[in-house]
Order: structure tokens, then sequence, then C-alpha cells
């Protein structure tokens, strides 16, 4: 990748980042990229969604 | 990317994530156990048909941001934040790297949902809804629970589905069949969405949305729902259609998905309906009053009539009692509690920001009649205590029907009729029972020197304890000198109602002040009255009666120097010249200081006053207009008075005086030297008869010549002279400064002032 490619990255992320952010998910900056590249990747976002909410719930109930 | 990578990054969001967990790091068993659950979810529900356009999932985000407001309150923060994710998307739109737009936001906006539920309800709620989410809610009864999952993502409103359950579980807690309009408007926002409401609900067997039959609904409210109801079955129906038959051919996809965006614009205009209540939302509605058809312009009409009732009894009670009934805030003036004493009037009441909640049928200038005529009344009962007048005014009010969307004009002549009237009440209070104008004219007189004869006396008695340090000085004394002058001036004569009022006041002395310093007359101002005198305009008329106190103390100063030299005749040729000189000038500062006050005392103080009592006995306007005009005249005064702080004037002023009165001082030591070199000359003609009697007669000389004292007195009479000469000098500086700016100054009175204090070019010429 080069570095153009790399900077185009880190704005996008910054971006989503400053959405979600609005949107009160309570995202840190590196789970929201392994999310984006997890969507890029074709993961269906709903069940994604599901997946943090779960987890959350675990690490809230241990 | 392969599957293997898609497991690797799930895996590293498990470890993040379970990581942060009260307990902190979790074994590697543990992980490895909930990573498999993990892709087991995002396995299973890989196939989802969902509406894939980032447009579209964007307009859903906006819109829950704009939801924010009506759950978390921070109202300032929430249409920002729309638009802040506006400019976002518009960004990210033109970022070519990420394909998958739609996904990620749709991921955020699914993530979103579940935070707000932890912010706007408390947990024990939150945990009550959990349980419920899965059992209780069926959006469509007939459907199989396969389909519930897909009518979820076709209603993408999730949010107002758990508006719904919190209300359900509401309901279902305090069962009552009486209900409010509230909840009824409520459920109807639901409807308009095609969703169940908590009483009205879609009955599929007749096909239309029904009311509960055992709640007790008035009947016009009852057909009002009726209508009402039709637009959520026209939703069903063109949701129905562009969701549940498949589309056939491209037209008719392109068909389907125009149907889409309408549907989307409606859900913002609810969205928008939503957000607005009280006089906004009358507002909204009214808007659409003058449609062309006539059976929406009467729709719309019978839904004012309905909507604006409340706010009409708010407008009611407002008008004829004086009262804020309005535990919604949807009136457009609001109250502020605790506010007391003389801001009452000010700040109690004021009109709500940029003029909401302000129904658009009603205008500025009516609304701000409005808001003058309740305030006066509160005003009335509160600060005069007069409820009796209120209560009449209530009882006035039960028989008129005015009250409603069809009688805006004669509600208009109401509003004026009661404008002029409870404003015309108010003053008179004022000026009878209260007396303001004689407290406003009290003030002029004795606080702005209107009276003279008053002032000279009190200077009389008080100027000799003035003159020693403001420390030692006591209040009590100083009040006796205050009731001599009283008692001895036609002062006597005034109502004792006021001259109670008057009192005496020391400021705080700092070092070296002398009782002329901080010696201050004081007005007493009580309740109601200090709404028009607020403290701020006694503040104002302590600074006059200050600058004035300090011009009548040079004045009497000045004035009372002429009495030296009437005494004695000092034989000195020198002492007399010197004497002249000194007597013409202070005759300069005489004529000066005659000038000012003449000045001050007529062409300002009167005239300013003759303008106020002018207004004063039209006996027109309102409070706020009379309080306005009281503060114009204090303001006048002070900028004709040359004191407005912008003129920079008050600092030569001050020297002036501060010359005059040295240079008395340094005349009477003129005086005082004289008066020595007098009598020592004569005893020194005793002492020298005395030598020659005693040289005649042989006699031992008894006395010696005092003759080394000679030295020291051409010396001292050097000083005086020079100190003569220097307070002079600085003296005629600043007043042809004085003259130099009041001339050039663009304010008539001002140039008159100089020409009289400059007359015939004297000390400038003006040609």
């Amino acid at each position: 990748m080069d570095s153009e490619q790399a900077l185009q990255a880190r704005e996008t992320v910054e971006i989503l980042y400053e959405i979600s952010q609005l949107l009160n998910t309570g995202l840190d900056r590196e789970t929201l990229s392994y999310c984006i590249s997890l969507c890029e990747a074709g993961v269906n976002p709903e069940a994604l969604a599901a997946v943090i909410k779960e987890l959350r719930q675990i690490a809230n109930a241990s | 990317m392969p599957n293997e990578q898609i497991s690797n990054t799930v895996l590293k969001i498990v470890q993040l994530i379970l990581n942060k967990s009260k307990t902190g790091n979790v074994n590697q068993e543990v992980i490895s156990k909930y990573h498999e659950y993990s892709m087991k979810i995002l396995g299973s529900r890989m196939s989802h048909m969902v509406l894939k356009d980032e447009v579209h999932v964007s307009t859903q985000i906006k819109k829950r941001c704009m939801n924010f407001s009506n759950i978390l309150r921070k109202n300032n923060q929430n249409m920002d934040s729309a638009l802040l994710f506006n400019n976002l998307f518009i960004k990210l739109q033109s970022k070519p790297i990420l394909k998958n737009k739609w996904a990620v936001l749709y991921f955020l906006l699914n993530l979103s949902e579940q935070l707000e539920n932890y912010t706007a309800s408390s947990n024990l709620i939150d945990t009550t809804l959990d349980s419920i989410q899965l059992s209780n809610i069926d959006i469509e009864p007939k459907k199989e629970d396969s389909q519930v999952e897909e009518e979820k993502i076709h209603f993408p409103e999730t949010q107002e589905l758990n508006q719904l359950k919190f209300l359900n579980l509401y309901y279902h807690q305090n069962e009552q069949q009486e209900i409010t309009e509230d909840v009824l408007v409520h459920d109807l926002i639901y409807i308009f969405q095609g969703i169940h409401g908590r009483y009205i609900k879609f009955n599929p067997e007749t096909d239309k949305f029904t009311i509960d039959e055992r709640l007790k609904i008035p009947k016009p409210t009852y057909e009002l729902i009726s209508k009402l109801s039709e637009l959520g079955w026209l939703y069903r129906q063109i949701h129905q259609f562009t969701y549940q038959v498949q589309p056939i051919g491209l037209v008719r996809q392109r068909f389907c998905a125009a149907l889409q965006k309408e549907l989307t614009e409606y859900y913002k205009l609810i969205t928008v309906l939503e957000k607005c209540g009280g006089g906004d939302l009358i507002s909204k509605i009214h808007n659409f009053v003058n449609h062309g058809d006539p059976f929406v312009q009467n729709f719309i009409h019978d839904l004012l009539c309905e909507v604006s009732t409340p706010f009409f009894d708010m407008l009611k009670k407002w008008i004829y009692e004086g009262e804020l009934n309005d535990q919604y805030n949807e009136f457009f003036v609001e109250e502020h509690q605790d506010i007391h004493g003389e801001d009452l009037w000010n700040l109690k009441y004021s009109m709500r920001q940029n003029g909401s909640m302000l129904p658009s049928f009603i205008n500025t200038t009516l609304a701000k009649k409005i808001l003058v005529i309740g305030k006066s009344l509160n005003f009335i009962k509160d600060s005069c205590n007069d409820s009796e007048y209120v209560l009449n005014r209530s009882k006035e009010a039960e028989n008129l029907n005015v009250f409603n969307y069809d009688s805006i004009e004669a509600l208009e002549e109401i509003v004026d009729e009661n404008y002029i009237n409870t404003s015309n009440y108010l003053l008179d209070i004022l000026f009878t029972r209260y007396k303001l104008k004689d407290h406003l004219n009290a003030l002029k007189r004795y606080l702005l020197l209107g009276q003279g004869d008053f002032i000279q006396n009190l200077m009389d008695s008080l100027g000799p304890s003035l003159r020693n340090k403001a420390v030692g000085l006591y209040r009590h004394n100083l009040t006796g000198s205050l009731e001599t002058a009283i008692r001895a001036s036609n002062a006597q004569y005034d109502d004792d109602e006021i001259l109670n009022h008057l009192d005496v006041r020391l400021l705080s002395p700092s070092e070296g002040d002398v009782g002329w310093d901080v010696f201050t007359l004081d007005y007493h101002v009580s309740q109601p009255l200090n709404t028009i005198i607020t403290s701020s305009a006694m503040e104002k008329y302590r600074k006059l009666f200050h600058f004035l106190w300090r011009l009548k103390r040079v004045e009497h100063t000045l004035s009372a120097s002429w009495k030296r030299h009437l005494i004695r005749d000092y034989k000195t040729q020198e002492i007399r010249n010197e004497l002249h000189k000194s007597n013409l000038i202070l005759s300069e500062m005489i004529h000066f200081i005659y000038q000012l006050q003449y000045y001050f005392l007529f062409e300002v103080l009167e005239c300013s006053w003759d303008e106020l009592n002018k207004y004063i006995d039209k006996h027109t306007g309102n409070l706020d207009q009379l309080i306005k005009e009281h503060n114009r005249y204090l303001a006048n005064i002070i900028q004709k008075g040359l004191l407005a702080p912008s003129e920079k004037l008050i600092p030569t002023l001050n020297k002036l005086f501060d010359c005059s009165l040295i240079y008395s001082k340094n005349q009477n030591e003129l005086y005082n030297f004289a008066e020595n070199q007098f009598s020592r000359n004569k005893k020194k003609a005793r002492l020298s008869y005395q030598q020659k009697i005693e040289a005649k007669f042989g006699l031992e000389s008894s006395t010696t010549y005092l003759q080394d004292s000679q030295i020291s007195d051409t010396q001292r009479f050097y000083d005086i002279k020079n100190n003569l000469y220097q307070t002079a000098a600085i003296f005629h500086e600043n007043f042809s400064y004085l003259i130099t700016r009041l001339s050039n100054h663009q304010n008539e009175a001002f140039k008159s002032l100089s020409l009289r204090l400059n007359f015939n070019g004297y000390y400038i010429s003006t040609i």
C-alpha cells in the first residue's frame, strides 16, 4: 500500500470515528478499524453489531 | 478477505472488548470460546436482505441524531449533530477507498441504538425492556417468527419501537381508563408510521385502525382520531406494496424505489412534527390553514381548533389572572424562578428566545402586549398587594367566549382593551397610592439639590463637622444636622412620608479623607417603587449628588472668603496689592462656579425634569415605558451635565474644583499672614513707643526686638504668593481646556455654556 492510499485510509477511519462518536456507539479507534475491515470484507453489519453487543454484555456481566 | 482473516480479526475484537471487562484480563480459553460463539453469530445471519443503500442509511442516522434530543434533552447540541453528520457523510462519500460504506454506517447505527437505551432510561426499566424485548413485541401479530426479524429490518424506526415498549410497560403497570390528549397524540404518531399504538390498533379483519373500546373518549376527539388514522392506513398500503409485492420489471422496481424515497420524506416530516410542541406545533399546523382544497382546509381548521385549546386556556389565565400555568413549557412567555424584589418586573417573565412557541397567527406586537398584560397583573398582585383588582378581572373573564381559534380578531380587540386598562390601572396605583411623582420630585429636590434653602442650611450646619477627618464622623450626629436643616428650611412643609425616606450615608472612608469626601444624602426607595427607581438608578442619583455637593461646597467656600475681606483694612501696600490680585482670580472662580451651577440646575435639571413631568402627566403607555423614560431622564442629566464618562470631562472639572478650594485656602493663609503681620507691627509700634518712653526717662530697656522673624516673614510671604500664582496657573490651564472642549462640542447646550464661561472671549479669543 503506497503512502497516498494509507493517508486516504487513515482519513476515512477518522471520519467514521467521528460519526461513531456522534452516534454514541462507544467504540474506540482500534475496535472500530477492525470492524470497518470486517464490513469491507462483506460481513453482515447487523450480525456484527449483534456480536459487539453480546460481547459487551458478557464483559459487563463477568 | 478470506475467511481465515475474518476469523483473526474477530478474535482481536473479542480480545479487545473482553479485556475491558471488570475482571481485567481473561484467559485464553474463555476468549476462544466467545470467539467461536461470535463466528457462529456472524455465520448464521450472513444472508439477510436489507436495502443496501448508503443514502437511505444516512437519512436514518440523521433522524437518530435529531431524536437524541427527545431523549437526552440536550437541546442545543442535537440539531447540530445532525448537521455535523451531514458534513461527515459528504466527506465520506468522496473517499473511494471504502467500498462498503453502507455496511459500516448500518453497523454504527445498529450499535448506537443499544447505548441509547442505556442513557435514555434508568437501569431498572432497561432490564425490563430487555426481558420483554423478544417475547412481548409483535409487530404483526399474525406473522411467523422468522418474519418478525425481517419486519424489524423493514421498519428501521426501532427507536420508536423502543419507546413503544416503554409505553406498553408503563400502561400495564398503571391500568387507567381515562387518558389524556398527550397520550393519544403520542399514539397517533405511531399510527402515522403504520405501527400499533397502545390504544389504537390495526384490525386486520376490518382493515382499519380501531380505538380501544374501553376508553372514554369524547366524540369529537374520536372522530378526529378516526380521520387521522386513515393516514396510517394509507401508509400501510404503500408500505406493503413496496415491500411485499415482488417487483417485476425495471419500471416497477423504479416505482417502488421512488415510493420508498417518498416514505423517507414522510418519516422526516413526522419527526419534525414530533419534535415541536406547544405553540410551535400550532404554528406548523397553521401553515396549512389556507390550503386550496376545501376538504383539507376544513380538516386543518378542525384540527387547529382542537390543538389550540390548551394554548388559549393558558392565554386566558395569563391575561386575566397574571398566572402562568404551563408545566410543559408550551407557552411563548416563560417564567424564571427565584427572582424577587426590584428585578421582578424586568426579569421574572420574558418571551422565549427567537419567538419560539409563538403561534404564527399571533403577531409580535400582539404578543408583546400579551406579555405586558400578564406581567402587569402579576406585578399588581405581588408587588402592589392589590389582589382584589386581579380577582375582579378574572370574574369578568368567566363569561367571555373569545378564547378559541375561530375568534382571533375578537381576541385582538380584547387584548388591546386589556392592555390599555391594565397599564393605566398599574400607573394609577403607582402615582396615587405609592406617590411615585412625589418621590421623584423629592429625589430631584434633595438629592439633586433642587431645594436651595435646604442645601444652604445643610451646608451651614454640617460644614464645621465635615471639615474633620472622616474616621471621626458618626452617622447619628449628621442625622441631627439633617433634621436641623429640614426644620430650618421650607422642607419642613413637605410630606412626612417623603421626608422619612431621606437619610444620611457615609461612604467607607479611606486614608486622609475628610468629612466632605464621604458624606452622601441617601433616599430609601421601597417596593414597588424600586422597580422604577432601581438600585442602578439610585447609583446615578448618588453620583449626581456627589458632583453637585462638591460644586455647592466650592461655591460655599468661595463665597465665604469675601467675609474676611471686609473685616480689616490692612495697611501694607504690598499685601494689599497681593490681596487685590488674588481677589480678582477668586472672582473668576466664582464666575465659573456660578455659571456651571446655573447651567446645571436650570438648563439641565429643570429641562429634563420638565420632559419627564410632561410624560408622566400624559398618563399613557405602560410601566416598561415609564421605566425607560425615567432612565432617559437620568441619562439626559448625566449627558448634558458634562458627567458622561465618554466625555472625559470629569477629571478636568474635579481639578478645577480642587484648584478653587486650594486657592481659597491659600488666600486664607495670606489673610492670616497679613493679620499676623498687622498685629506684630502694632505690637512693634507699641514696643518702640515704650522703648522711646523708657529711654526718655533713662530706664533700662525691658524688651528686645523681634528682628529675626523679619527674614522668615519675607520668605513666608514669598511662599504664599508663589502658591497662589501656581494654583491660579493650573486653574487657568484647565479652564482653557474646558472652554476649548465645550466650544468644539457638537451639542449646542455645551457651546452656549462655553460662550457664557468665556464671555466676550475673555480667556480665549474666538475670533
